[in-house]
């Protein structure tokens, strides 16, 4: 897997609406320009949000801080309708110039259980978060605690040079970090995934990159906290590796370098 | 009374060759050839219009702009450029003028002042400026001074942003709500048992509980809110900051250069003044030097030498040139002629470009006219054309009155302009014109225009013609000669000179007198040269002039020769022999173009007892002109007051033109129709040998008529073309002897008894010519003597009163008899 983003990749862009999928497909176009030979949509309609809309009194704050009501059911229906369509249509209007395949699916459920099951067979997953502010973050990468063979930090540091902006990375676990360099990113070290990810809440990130198959990130409740604390699109890698070796990790965490450590190839 | 052959005075001989033409002798002219002639200055005889023209060029005083008034041909134009190109001369070199832009109101573009030369070099300055920075800016952003310091901004608004956030989803969190995203925005739900709430779930809580939860909810819904409400003013801080970055950047280059490119024009504070501005926005305009470093700069062209300062963006930093001297020529000041005065040609024009089916104009396209041209000098119009193109006239007075050059389309001047226009600076306007007319121009303008004898002081009025002396003939022979050493004409010898001065006395219709219609001359002389390289000749002759003068008249005579046909055939009836009573010839001149020829017509006369009515037979039908109407009303004065005192005037007239079929005006053929008036009263013939031009007065004196020459030359054709019998000629008013250059060939029969030319000064003695009778003189006795031609019509007007008196007697008696019975 990590291998192969290097060279050429299959992207899929999950999101629950289009706000969010605008965001992630501008990252997926910038990791596009000569390494991605397929790019796929995928709308989640989210049945916790579906839910919610019918409690009474429910209100909606819009982008701008304004109060809105929340629409009927009916209406759902119709602006997930025209949400799918111009994820569709943007989708198209990237993959076109380059002349890339690409596909788009709609489905219910929650977007990252959702999207992690239709993930396999795509190199990398993006998940979609709408911009709530113009101002230019940072691109978060968590280290893999084994070496990375150039895979997931070279996309990170290519990111972060065409998105004119730092590079952090996280380093989860025992290990130091590694001496930063001159090509070395930006290190900040933490014990557990979850000081990571409290500390990612407090940052302002353009993009959060992480390989699922070599980071301590384990299981989906984890990669949903990651998600909903980077406030900004995260690009997985290895997410076709992930769900069976969370149930196999998760009482007996393999240490990291170790020959039981999951592996794409 | 017959007056005998012998002391014939009714047949004088008529005037000697030499008073027919008045030709200049070769020898005269004191040269052989015009080769070694000193060349001359072209204008002699104009010493009043050069003494205007240079006051109009030296003077002051803003309002003595000039007139030119004369004929065509004259070389007003070359006349004028040059005395003007002379005056200029002595003037200093006009400062230059360019547009630049405004800044702060751009529809308006800034007029600016420079020395001569300097507009070019302040506007290759710029775009070097612009040329440099459109290098050095991206090169100062893209380097690491300026990424620290744009990430920490960056940081700083992010984490502005995001710490707000991130506390409230931890209060969230910790307050058991959930924040969920939806299309619209966010939303905030209960948790239950690490769960949104589900609807039924909440309906089956205790109110309290429910009551519990809404107002949680609420208070994140107020929270959050008022976090996302900030962010625009957050990031208008984060703008201004990084805005604040870039001019800080900016400046510091900006501000090396344009201070490099001021220091070139120290001293001037108009340039400063724009210099400081430009500073100020590039500066604050930064970015639209960024998008060169975002261009691929592959290709065969570094990105080093690309000229940033074409690309449309940069036009707002361009000089745009109004007018510039060469810092390389002599000091003087401009003199500009505009040969199509039109508005835009005049006053400049702004030109517009199509971009996407819109027209959008800048400064840049400002365009100079005639007036910019000439700031500081001379400009030369021609007034026809300048009255004949629309609203050039009134713009060109409008600049004048308010000394400044405003740029206003005729679009905007008649209110029709539906696009973006410019309202750029009006520029200082110190300009002396000259316009050149003609006379009748110059009339009506300060007659129909009030303005035009405020604006036009001066009137440089050119001399038709020149007097007849030793001293200007060599002058005018000077002339001719440099004429053709400048037009490469064959060197001409003496013959060829004196030719064309006679032709010059000819076009002046005075041999007292040479016209100065140098640029007809000047067509002669071209048409000579033709005929001698064509007989292989270097030397131009006589008869090559007198070939080209003659050639001209006979390209032109079709109709004259037509009308001659007509007369020769008999088609229209002219008599030049025998006598007739109460018919005479006159003579008429028709003019086609510039070609003029006589043509004779019978004018006849009848009389009968009546009331002492004349009818002019051609005022009737209104084919006779006022002048005309006038010559016939006085031949009524003159019967009136000449003839039969004392009783009254019982005569009824007619006269007409014969086969006239055109109008008539003039009042040339006035004594004509007066000795056919006294030949039809006195019953006496008169010589149709003989035809009559001159106006007559009441007193009975012939005067002066014009085209004498081609009046007597149309009547001698006719005559030479039914042979010339010696007995035929034209009387002429004695005061248009002076006006005699007739043709050679009317000389040459004149010459050899063959034709006449009868100089008279009164009707008596020209009826004498006429009739071959003495006129006579009233004596003492207040009689005319007995058998004169005075006393025959005397006679002849008494029996009509008399008949009329008793015509009278009888009518009445009749009346009375009738009443009685």
């Amino acid at each position: 897997m990590s291998g192969r983003a290097a060279s050429k990749m299959r992207i899929l862009v999950g999101a629950s609406s289009f706000a969010d999928a605008a965001t992630a497909l501008h990252i997926a176009g910038r990791v596009a320009q000569d390494t991605v030979t397929s790019l796929g949509g995928l709308l989640v309609d989210d049945e916790d949000t579906r839910v919610a809309c019918a409690i009474p009194n429910q209100r909606i704050i819009s982008a701008s801080g304004a109060v809105l009501m929340t629409p009927s059911q009916a209406q759902i229906h119709t602006l997930m309708n025209a949400e799918a369509r111009a994820f569709r249509q943007l989708l198209q209007k990237i993959a076109d110039p380059p002349a890339l395949e690409w596909s788009f699916d709609r489905q219910m459920g929650d977007l990252i259980s959702t999207a992690m099951r239709a993930a396999s067979g795509w190199d990398a997953l993006i998940f979609g978060y709408r911009s709530s502010h113009p101002f230019i973050g940072k691109v978060v990468v968590f280290a893999p605690p084994v070496k990375d063979a150039g895979g997931l930090l070279s996309l990170s540091q290519r990111l972060a040079q065409q998105l004119r902006t730092d590079l952090v990375a996280f380093n989860v676990g025992a290990a130091a970090p590694p001496p930063s360099g001159h090509d070395r990113p930006f290190d900040l070290a933490f014990e557990t995934p979850e000081q990571a990810i409290a500390a990612l809440d407090k940052i302002n990130a353009q993009v959060v990159l992480i390989d699922l198959s070599r980071s301590p990130i384990r299981s989906p409740e984890q990669l949903r906290n990651l998600v909903r604390a980077s406030r900004c699109p995260v690009v997985v890698l290895g997410a076709s590796s992930f769900a069976p070796t969370v149930e196999h990790t998760v009482h007996f965490p393999p240490e990291p370098g170790s020959k039981e450590a999951p592996s794409a190839s | 009374m017959t007056i005998s052959k012998k002391n014939d005075k009714s047949r004088p001989d008529g005037l000697p060759a030499a008073k027919m033409r008045s030709e200049i002798q070769p020898e005269q002219l004191g040269f052989k050839t015009t080769a070694k002639l000193k060349a001359a200055a072209e204008l002699i005889g104009q010493d009043r219009a050069i003494e205007a023209v240079r006051l109009s060029a030296s003077i002051g005083d803003k309002d003595f702009n000039l007139y030119v008034a004369g004929h065509e041909g004259m070389g007003r134009h070359t006349a004028v450029s040059k005395l003007l190109a002379q005056e200029a001369a002595r003037r200093p070199t006009p400062n230059d003028w360019v547009y630049v832009n405004n800044f702060d109101t751009p529809h308006k573009p800034n007029a600016m002042q420079l020395p001569s030369g300097q507009a070019s070099v302040l506007k290759t300055g710029m775009q070097n400026l612009v040329d440099d920075l459109a290098n050095e800016i991206p090169a100062l952003f893209e380097s690491e001074e300026y990424q620290v310091q744009r990430r920490a901004i960056e940081q700083e608004a992010g984490e502005s942003q995001e710490g707000p956030i991130a506390a409230f989803a931890e209060q969230a969190k910790q307050e058991n709500a959930a924040l969920l995203k939806t299309p619209m925005g966010f939303m905030l739900v209960a948790v239950v048992d690490d769960k949104p709430i589900k609807p039924e779930v909440y309906e089956k809580l205790e109110p309290e509980k429910r009551r519990e939860i809404d107002e949680k909810i609420e208070r994140l819904q107020n929270q959050l809110t008022t976090i996302l409400r900030e962010g625009p003013q957050l990031e208008k801080e984060h703008r201004h900051k990084v805005e604040e970055l870039h001019a800080v950047l900016a400046e510091r280059v900006v501000s090396l250069r344009v201070r490099a490119l001021a220091d070139e024009f120290s001293g001037n504070s108009d340039v400063a003044t724009y210099l400081e501005a430009v500073r100020r926005d590039i500066t604050s305009n930064a970015e639209l030097f960024l998008e060169n470093g975002e261009e691929n700069g592959d290709g065969p062209f570094p990105q080093a030498i690309h000229k940033y300062h074409r690309d449309p963006r940069f036009y707002r930093y361009s000089v745009n040139v109004m007018v510039s001297q060469s810092p390389k020529g002599a000091e003087a000041a401009p003199v500009i002629a505009e040969d199509q005065p039109s508005l835009n040609q005049l006053i400049g024009r702004v030109e517009y470009m199509s971009q996407m089916g819109a027209l959008v104009t800048n400064f840049t396209l400002i365009k100079p006219g005639a007036l910019h041209r000439a700031n500081g000098g001379y400009l030369v119009l021609d007034a026809r054309r300048l009255l004949a193109e629309p609203y050039a006239w009134d713009a060109l007075k409008r600049c004048l009155q308010s000394g400044s050059i405003a740029i206003i389309s005729l679009a905007d001047r008649l209110s029709l302009g539906s696009t973006i226009s410019l309202e750029p600076d009006p520029i200082p306007c110190d300009v002396r014109v000259a316009l050149i007319g003609d006379r009748r121009l110059y009339m009506l303008l300060l007659m129909l225009d009030p303005e035009f004898g405020t604006l036009f002081k001066l009137l440089a009025d050119f001399e038709d013609d020149l007097p007849r002396t030793a001293k200007n003939m060599r002058q005018l022979a000077k002339v001719v000669a440099a004429y053709a050493a400048r037009e490469n004409l064959c060197v001409m010898t003496a013959g060829a000179v004196a030719a064309l001065l006679d032709h010059a006395i000819r076009l002046a219709d005075d041999t007292k007198k040479f016209t100065l219609q140098l640029g007809v001359l000047g067509d002669v002389m071209r048409e000579a040269d033709h005929y001698a390289k064509r007989a292989g000749r270097q030397l131009m002759q006589a008869k090559d002039v007198i070939r080209a003068v003659e050639q001209a008249d006979h390209r032109a005579s079709r109709i004259k020769g037509r009308m001659q046909e007509a007369v020769v055939r008999k088609t229209v009836l002219i008599d030049t022999k025998g006598s007739e009573v109460g018919q005479v010839n006159g003579l008429s001149v028709i003019g086609i173009g510039t070609h003029r020829f006589g043509q004779p017509s019978r004018i006849t006369a009848r009389v009968r007892m009546g009331a002492g009515k004349l009818v002019d037979i051609e005022r009737e039908v209104d084919l006779g002109g006022p002048l005309h109407s006038k010559g016939v009303l006085i031949l009524s004065g003159y019967l009136g007051a000449t003839y039969a005192l004392d009783v009254p005037m019982s005569l009824h007239a007619s006269l007409v033109f014969e086969q006239s079929y055109g109008g008539v005006e003039g009042d040339s053929a006035s004594s004509a129709e007066l000795y056919a008036l006294l030949s039809a009263l006195s019953g006496l013939a008169i010589r149709q040998g003989l035809a009559v031009t001159g106006s007559v007065n009441q007193r009975g004196e012939i005067q002066a008529i014009g085209g004498v020459n081609e009046k007597i030359e149309g009547f001698f054709d006719i005559c030479r073309a039914r042979r010339l019998t010696g007995d035929q000629g034209v009387l002429i008013p004695a005061s248009n002897v002076d006006n005699l250059m007739l043709r050679r060939d009317v000389v040459k029969a004149a010459r050899a008894g063959k034709f006449r030319v009868i100089p008279v000064r009164t009707i008596d003695q020209g009826i004498e010519i006429l009739t071959g009778h003495r006129a006579g003189k009233r004596r003492r006795s207040g009689e005319f003597p007995s058998g004169t031609l005075n006393a025959l019509v005397e006679s002849r007007l008494r029996d009509f009163a008399q008949t009329r008196r008793q015509f009278a007697d009888v009518t009445s008696r009749d009346q009375a008899q009738d009443g009685t019975a």
